[in-house]
């Protein structure tokens, strides 16, 4: 009795040894690539200043830009023209960003319900980081115009070439689970 | 109800977060004892580094005894020489009765299912454990000098669902199921005086299951009625996976159960016109054939069976698009549809189904693909449900992308308008990724808008669901010719 006690607790011992040296093969974090990380485009993006522009003007230029929404029936895409005034082509692409999140009835903007955690640029990349809240989530039409309308607004801008959209710092497979998000998004 | 949404979302909640750690959730390990894969019904899962397995695994897979107490919550596993008693959420274990604690992910619950770390669990019980890293999988092996006599590991039978229990006018209770095996003889008990039936490897519908309170069932009371006072269901175990349906009978009830098609039907009446011998429950042949486990088939050469992949969209941690007037969700309108059009489809021998998901789990888009590949699939059809900010906008779509899929899009379109019974919004093409990268005709079903009350709550009836089901299966035929 007493010796069969002590084999299993020799036995455990084995066990939590071989457990802790096999540690390193346990399948852990393998994947690398896409770990939630604070920065999203990997680069330092703290640094407020314009990064294309080589001598940053210090008036504001002013721009009439193209938004897309969706009509009522989610048909078609509806061009709306908006005057953003912006200090830097990164501001510029942030305030389109937020004209792009606003209805104006009966057309609606698909982005509406999405969050924007942020939006960097860095040599023509356009990183946007966004939050999908759960009830926000769209069919596989709204998704399809979701990404149409970001690509055509974004890429009117010449200094655009790509977007690199991020789901809270990850590269996800697809936004809503029907269409497949290139990373980055690239100009047709 | 609401309390248990809560918890269900906090559960969806933690896995994602522990998902977004490495890639884990993307691709479930596959588990192999002494070179043989073993299947279940649940994906395995790597969490914090540790693989989780359902209990099944443990039992059915690798042999051993096992018992789970709803109360305390408390898996205990045996062999001849070792009793490890785990209890959920605890990293403090027993072992032949000493506490140990553990340093990898304690046993969980995920979605109703017991999930237990098969590496601490195996090892205490003398397997050694390899893990593949490039292929993703988890080797086990027994231990030469302990072999175990006579064992060949049992397959893991098929689990069934349960997809609606009703009573109808007739005091005739109706278990509604897919593939659910048949029930073991009804146990008759008193005081109070109540029936006891057991559907063994049967699991129910998140539509179902959503309905089991905290004190782990659903209870239907039913008035003035002679024959019962009320009854009740619930998922009485977990390994093996069995559900248990109660009726609280009048001291005077008497019963006959029958088996039809996707049906087992308790016809309550007065004990004086029970026939006299007993219509005994079709004499089940224990647990049913094990149908083949879903993701290795290989296509066999029977040219006339046709291979349908039905892809319920979204899943776990990707709830789809949400009901606000229901406080439902799109994963589980499809998953509930798609259980349904493949008991429908089953009904005819020349269909063989294939689910890429038969529970909430999540899966990528590209596997979704691969399924469809694998297992060389005649038909794909995705099964989704719409939502727009405009709560006006309401109808079935139907969408293909590649050219071989057109026609067959166009006349699912027409069996799923019928099915619905609601608004019209066309076929359309699109470049969806399950139907642009597969290879076989394939479609995608948006069969309503969620955001719409009235398509929402049409989306969630059982009639309609049942409805859709078999048109779906008739349109199938048509689009086939078949007879
Ligand atoms: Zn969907």
């Amino acid at each position: 009795m007493k010796a069969g006690k002590l084999r299993v607790i020799l036995g455990v011992a084995a066990c939590t040894l071989l457990l802790a040296g096999c540690g390193v093969n346990e399948p852990g974090n393998v994947a690398g690539g896409s770990v939630v990380s604070p920065s999203p485009s990997g680069a330092p993006s703290e640094s407020p200043l314009p990064t294309a522009s080589p001598a940053p003007t210090p008036e504001l230029l002013s721009q009439e830009v193209s938004v897309y929404l969706t009509d009522e029936q989610l048909l078609e895409m509806i061009e709306r023209k908006v005057t953003i005034e912006f200090g830097s082509e990164e501001e510029l692409l942030n305030k389109t960003i937020e004209a792009l999140q606003e209805n104006e009835e009966p057309n609606q903007s698909l982005w509406n319900g999405i969050e924007i955690l942020s939006a960097t640029l860095n040599e023509g990349i356009a990183t946007i980081d966004i939050k999908i809240p759960d009830e926000s989530r769209l069919g596989a039409p709204g998704e399809m115009m979701l990404i149409d309308s970001l690509k055509k607004t974004l890429f009117q801008f010449e200094f655009i070439d790509g977007i690199q959209l991020l789901v809270q710092g990850e590269q996800v497979e697809s936004l809503m689970g029907h269409v497949d998000l290139e990373h980055p998004l690239k100009k047709d | 109800m609401k309390k248990f949404v809560s918890i269900l979302l906090l559960m969806s909640l933690l896995f994602t977060l522990f998902a977004s750690v490495g890639h884990a959730a993307s691709t479930p390990p596959k588990l192999f004892l002494n070179g043989k894969e073993l299947l279940s019904d649940v994906e395995p899962r790597i969490e914090k580094g540790s693989t989780l397995v359902p209990l099944a695994i443990l039992s059915e897979g690798l042999g051993y005894e096992v018992e789970w107490e709803g109360g305390p919550k408390k898996v205990t596993v045996k062999n001849d020489s070792t009793v490890i008693e785990l209890i959920i959420n605890q990293t403090s274990i027993r072992v032949n009765g000493e506490v140990k604690e553990i340093d990898v992910t304690p046993p969980k619950l995920v979605n109703w299912r017991t999930m237990v770390p098969v590496r601490l669990v195996g090892e205490l019980l003398g397997i050694s454990f390899e893990w593949k890293e490039d292929v993703r999988e988890v080797h086990m092996f027994e231990k030469a000098e302990e072999p175990k006599p006579g064992t060949e590991t049992p397959e893991t039978p098929a689990v069934g669902y349960i997809t609606a229990v009703n009573m109808d006018e007739q005091s005739i209770i109706r278990i509604s199921h897919a593939g659910a095996n048949a029930p073991g003889k009804p146990k008759l008990l008193d005081n109070p005086r109540r029936l006891v039936i057991d559907f063994p490897y049967t699991a129910f519908i998140p539509q179902l299951a959503n309905t089991i309170g905290t004190d782990g069932q659903a209870k239907i009371t039913v008035e003035n009625n002679p024959y019962l006072t009320s009854y009740r269901y619930s998922q009485f175990s977990a390994s093996p996976l069995t559900a248990r349906l109660v009726v609280d009978l009048g001291d005077d009830t008497g019963y006959v159960l029958t088996s039809g098609e996707n049906e087992f039907a308790i016809a309550l009446m007065p004990l004086s016109e029970v026939p006299a011998q007993p219509v005994d429950p079709e004499t089940p042949t224990e647990p049913e054939e094990p149908s083949t486990p879903e993701p290795s088939t290989p296509p066999d050469n029977s040219a006339d069976v046709y291979d349908i992949v039905l892809d319920a969209g979204h899943g776990a941690k990707d709830p789809g698009a949400y009901s606000k007037s229901l406080n439902r969700w799109e994963k589980e309108f499809n998953l509930s549809a798609v259980l349904k059009i493949k008991a429908e489809l089953e009904k005819d021998k020349r269909f063989r189904v294939h689910l890429t998901r038969k529970d909430d789990t999540f899966l990528e888009l590209m596997d979704r693909v691969k399924f469809a590949e694998n297992v060389k699939a005649d038909l794909f059809i995705s099964v989704h449900a719409n939502s727009y900010d405009n709560t006006s906008v309401s109808g079935v779509e139907t969408y293909y992308e590649r050219a071989n899929s057109k026609a067959f899009a166009e006349t699912m379109h027409k069996y799923v308008l019928a099915g619905m019974g609601i608004r019209d919004r066309g076929v359309k093409k699109a470049a969806f990724k399950v139907i642009k990268e597969t290879t076989m005709p394939a479609i995608l079903i948006e069969a309503g808008y969620l955001s719409n009350a009235s398509d929402a709550s049409a989306l969630f009836n059982t009639k309609t669901q049942d409805k859709l089901a078999v048109e779906v299966a008739k349109g199938i035929k048509d689009y086939l010719k078949l007879k």
